[in-house]
């Protein structure tokens, strides 16, 4: 009775919140009604039973997924105004296709019966006195070890991707060039020379810089060039 | 998810959990996709989207 009455509870936030995503006029309030309904949705998950997939939606996708939303709609500077101009050209179309769409649903599960073996045919029935946790840990590790590397791997696809697409060479900022900094000798920057006692390095025909005149006689040639 | 606790089938929930994945994923590449569009043109209008037209 209260698992009904929640389930009701949490499916008409959801719905509304989700309603509000596309409706509200402020991009950040459309990501804060989508981390609204992430919530929801987990509770409905917590309701189903399926409490490690509840806190992996609350992590992953409040946590993760919505800060990437909102640090996107933050950073784009979006005429939302001019942006939902059409809404109301576009609203008949829209409302035709989630018709359809409604339709195609309704007469799917309309006619939807559950097998009468079906209890029998469960690839993986859960077992008793184990943790949902537990149970989805020895399903994944052993029958869908595949499966989950393959989902790592679209994950890393995924994350080098989005790395490629958005990494831009700042041409501006002084970085360190490594490897032109290791492949530098002390043939190519010193030179070592006799200087003639009291005559001064200008006799060799080194002619010392304007501004290194007045600088303290040390630091004349600057750093690396102090042994000439 | 639904039909997998209904039947105590768990392997619904590894499903969802997997599509989860999947859509992670590919939210983080249209956000990328969108973030440099931006970038390169200074507005993201549906209609001035016309960079491929040849």
């Amino acid at each position: 009775m209260i698992a009904a009455l929640l389930f009701y509870v949490f499916a008409a936030i959801l719905l509304v919140s989700a309603a509000m995503v596309v409706s509200a006029r402020n991009p950040v309030h459309s990501v804060l009604f989508l981390i609204l309904a992430f919530f929801n949705a987990a509770a409905l998950f917590v309701l189903a039973g399926a409490e490690f997939l509840a806190m992996i939606l609350v992590i992953v996708y409040v946590g993760a997924v919505a800060v990437l939303f909102l640090f996107i709609v933050m950073m784009l500077d979006i005429n939302f105004t001019e942006l939902r101009s059409g809404y109301q050209r576009y609203l008949p179309v829209g409302l035709a296709v989630g018709a359809v769409l409604l339709a195609e649903l309704v007469i799917v599960l309309g006619g939807w019966k559950v097998a009468p073996g079906a209890v029998t045919l469960r690839m993986a029935p859960g077992t008793a006195g184990l943790s949902n946790t537990a149970q989805l840990g020895r399903l994944i590790y052993t029958d869908y070890i595949f499966l989950f590397q393959a989902a790592g791997l679209v994950l890393l696809v995924a994350m080098i991707g989005a790395i490629v697409l958005t990494l831009r060479d700042r041409t501006r900022s002084r970085h360190q060039n490594v490897a032109r900094q290791v492949a530098r000798t002390p043939g190519d920057t010193l030179e070592l020379m006799d200087v003639p006692s009291r005559t001064g390095v200008g006799a060799l025909g080194i002619v010392r810089p304007k501004s290194a005149a007045t600088a303290p006689a040390g630091e004349a040639h600057g750093p690396g060039g102090g042994h000439s | 998810m639904a039909f997998s606790a209904a039947l105590n089938d768990l392997v619904g929930q590894v499903f969802v959990m997997f599509t989860l994945t999947v859509a992670a994923a590919e939210a983080a590449i249209g956000l990328a996709i969108v973030l440099i569009y931006f970038r390169n043109r200074g507005s993201i209008q549906v209609e001035d989207v016309n960079l491929m037209k040849g």
